[in-house]
């Protein structure tokens, strides 16, 4: 019966469900996960990267974390070229806000606008939806450090902590018993990759496996900081040392 | 020859204009306002080509309150003085650009002045006028402005401006409305 | 059935327009909302979406949204879908302030809602929305409550007190039995409250309320105001199941 709604463009099912925008939620449920969590100071973003070959190259081929505007970074879990659309739009957004405004766009109205244009691919763009989730990392001056997930049905939520892909569940589990409402940048990292290094499928934890990133409040607001390999080995002896 | 005079304050911006509206040789009227609320913080004090004030002032606040709504926060000062200078930048450029001079007055925590004229120049100022009438006040401000003024001492300042523009122009601009932008918003101070 | 739910929105032979249909059980499926009329006030409430533990509150989006300063909307069904229509609104809410140098009235507002709503119907290609609305406020200058409700299809109605989404059937029976003429706000926003309680679990933390007045911006009940309110209303629930109880031992 399910196969009658499932093709074509996105249309209602006779329960009132739209499939496409659940498939597409399931083709992120494959995805390697990706998390954050919301200090008091910053907020810290970790993917897992599903690595095919040892001959990829892995300075610069950054794959999940991407960068929107000085005060804005995300993580995506899912079709990395609808992604990489969604990125260069949200970047034109962000920076024409500027343009306009002369002061950075605020996080909630660039998750927004982009989730808008998720949600028009649900009701009448193109044949199917967009089948990225997003994790949202910023900084404004009127709401501080913000931490959103979007998904293909073009909503969002915020969040103190959260997770998407493939093992979202046990990560979920993971972030309820760890954290902690005040807790500094620092000790949310290695909350990050404590629960990285429990949910991945890999046995061992290695920087090529895996992509990090924060944003931390500087002088003039925000600073992002997207870890090279070299940058997170550091925390992952951390957490080795402290769960053996 | 309307009247656009903006002084900041310590704690807030008087906008001083006007009350005349004059067409050609006549007065069509004598209470008008030239001052509009944008926003709760934000206020906009206009002159120019009558019609084309009206029009652009009010699409400015159109817009500036739909920010508002759809992202549930309010622009601030200086992101309303930066748009309106976008426009009128951008219909500088067009085929019939809008002949408006503006101040934004504002306060998001300090008080804000912005000068922006029908050329798209923005500048933040302590005190700022607009027209013929900034020939004969800005010596004025000049001499009496400082950065501590309190309000009485800003209003007794506008009235020292007002005076000299009594005693010079050559036309009756039929007194002046000063709006009063604080913390509380934008008032007409009677 | 048989095909003539596939394509967009077309009739069926039995003169269906199944896609419709199938939008009105989105928003069946979607969290409960409620508004009230009172004598010079109207309430709006709707269901919190699922207060997880690890939600931002402070940055997960609201159901309550202020079209413009005199007229609010809340809505059931698809939440994105919502909020690009909400968006639309405002755009005509200020639109209409430009045009005709006043704000628009609740009903005009409405109307182009359920217009916007009743297009995606009946043009190719596209989907219906899946949300229906509550949309309350004052006209300018008025203290007339005002209080609509729109529908998938663009159906669009005035009520004088009604609820959408999950379990309204429900809460809709609930308000045909207790809502009565010029309730003042105390009453209005109690009415409100109890009956999202009908289908809110665990009540104060998963609801919000918000109460729109004349000539005023609308206000969104805080927290520990609604908890009192809530408390005060189970109480009494308690107490008269506890009547009912000793009056039925009364009668053994």
């Amino acid at each position: 019966m399910s196969n009658r709604y499932d093709s074509r463009t996105t249309i209602f099912s006779p329960e009132g469900r739209l499939y496409q925008v659940e498939y597409a939620m399931e083709a992120i449920s494959h995805a390697g996960t990706a998390l954050g969590i919301l200090a008091k100071d910053g907020i810290v973003l970790a993917a897992e990267k599903k690595v095919s070959s040892k001959l990829l190259e892995q300075e610069t081929s950054a794959e999940k974390m991407y960068v929107l505007s000085k005060n804005i970074i995300c993580v995506v879990a899912g079709i990395d070229s609808d992604a990489s659309t969604l990125v260069e739009t949200a970047r034109k957004m962000a920076l024409q806000h500027f343009a306009t405004y002369d002061e950075e766009i605020p996080v909630e109205v660039l998750v927004k606008r982009i989730c808008n244009v998720m949600q028009g691919y649900t009701q009448f763009g193109g044949l199917r939806p967009y089948g990225v989730s997003f994790i949202f990392a910023g900084w404004d001056s009127s709401q501080g450090f913000q931490l959103y997930q979007s998904n293909p049905s073009g909503n969002y939520t915020g969040w103190l902590a959260t997770s998407v892909g493939a093992n979202t569940t046990s990560a979920q589990t993971l972030l309820k018993q760890e954290y902690k409402p005040d807790s500094t940048l620092e000790e949310a990292c290695d909350q990050a990759m404590l629960i990285m290094s429990k949910t991945m499928d890999s046995s061992a934890l290695t920087s090529t496996k895996l992509e990090f990133a924060t944003i931390k409040a500087s002088s003039d607001g925000a600073e992002y900081n997207v870890y090279k390999p070299k940058d997170i080995e550091p925390l992952i002896e951390k957490v080795k040392s402290t769960t053996q | 020859m309307d009247i656009l005079l903006g002084i900041r304050t310590q704690n807030e911006v008087l906008l001083i204009t006007s009350r005349s509206l004059a067409r050609g040789i006549s007065v069509l009227k004598s209470d008008d306002v030239k001052v509009l609320e944008c926003n709760k913080h934000t206020a906009l004090a206009f002159s120019g080509e009558p019609g084309d004030t009206t029009n652009f002032v009010e699409f400015i606040r159109a817009n500036v309150r739909l920010y508002g709504f759809q992202n549930k926060q309010e622009l601030t000062t200086h992101a309303v003085a930066s748009y309106a200078r976008k426009e009128l930048a951008t219909s500088l450029r067009s085929r019939k650009p809008y002949q408006v001079n503006i101040l934004v007055a504002g306060h998001n925590g300090t008080p804000e002045l912005h000068w922006i004229d029908y050329l798209g120049t923005n500048v933040t100022l302590p005190y700022a006028a607009h027209g013929y009438a900034s020939y004969y006040v800005l010596s004025t401000l000049d001499r009496w402005w400082t950065e501590t003024l309190t309000l009485e001492e800003g209003l007794e300042l506008a009235r020292k401006c007002i005076d000299e523009l009594e005693k010079r122009m050559p036309i009756d601009f039929k007194g002046c409305n000063i709006h009063v932008v604080d913390q509380n918003g934008v008032r007409l101070h009677e | 059935m048989s095909g003539y739910d596939r394509a967009l929105s077309v009739f069926s032979p039995d003169g269906h327009v199944f896609q419709v249909e199938y939008a009105l059980e989105a928003v069946k499926r979607g969290t409960c909302a409620v508004g009230v009329k009172g004598r010079d006030v109207v309430v709006l409430g709707c269901e919190r979406r699922s207060a997880l533990k690890l939600h931002d509150p402070r940055t997960t989006p609201s159901k309550l949204c202020a079209v413009d300063d005199h007229i609010t909307l809340c809505f059931a069904g698809l939440n994105a879908d919502a909020r690009v229509l909400v968006d639309r609104a405002r755009l005509e809410a200020q639109n209409h302030r430009i045009n005709l140098a006043d704000p628009a009235s609740v009903e005009y507002i409405t109307k182009h809602i359920a217009g916007l709503q009743q297009r995606y119907t009946q043009s190719g290609g596209v989907r219906p929305f899946g949300i229906s609305t509550l949309i309350g406020g004052f006209d300018p200058q008025s203290d007339k409550p005002n209080l609509y409700h729109t529908e998938p299809s663009g159906i669009f109605s005035s009520w004088k007190a009604n609820a959408i989404g999950r379990s309204s059937k429900t809460v809709h029976e609930l308000l045909d039995k207790l809502w009565e003429e010029d309730m003042d706000e105390q009453k209005t926003v109690e009415l409100a409250v109890k009956s999202l309680l009908e289908v809110v679990q665990t009540g104060n933390q998963n609801i919000e309320v918000a109460v729109l007045r004349p000539n005023k911006e609308m206000e969104v009940l805080a927290d520990d105001y609604l908890d009192e309110i809530v408390r005060r209303i189970e109480d009494e629930k308690a107490k008269e199941a506890e009547e009912k109880q000793s009056r039925r031992r009364h009668d053994d």
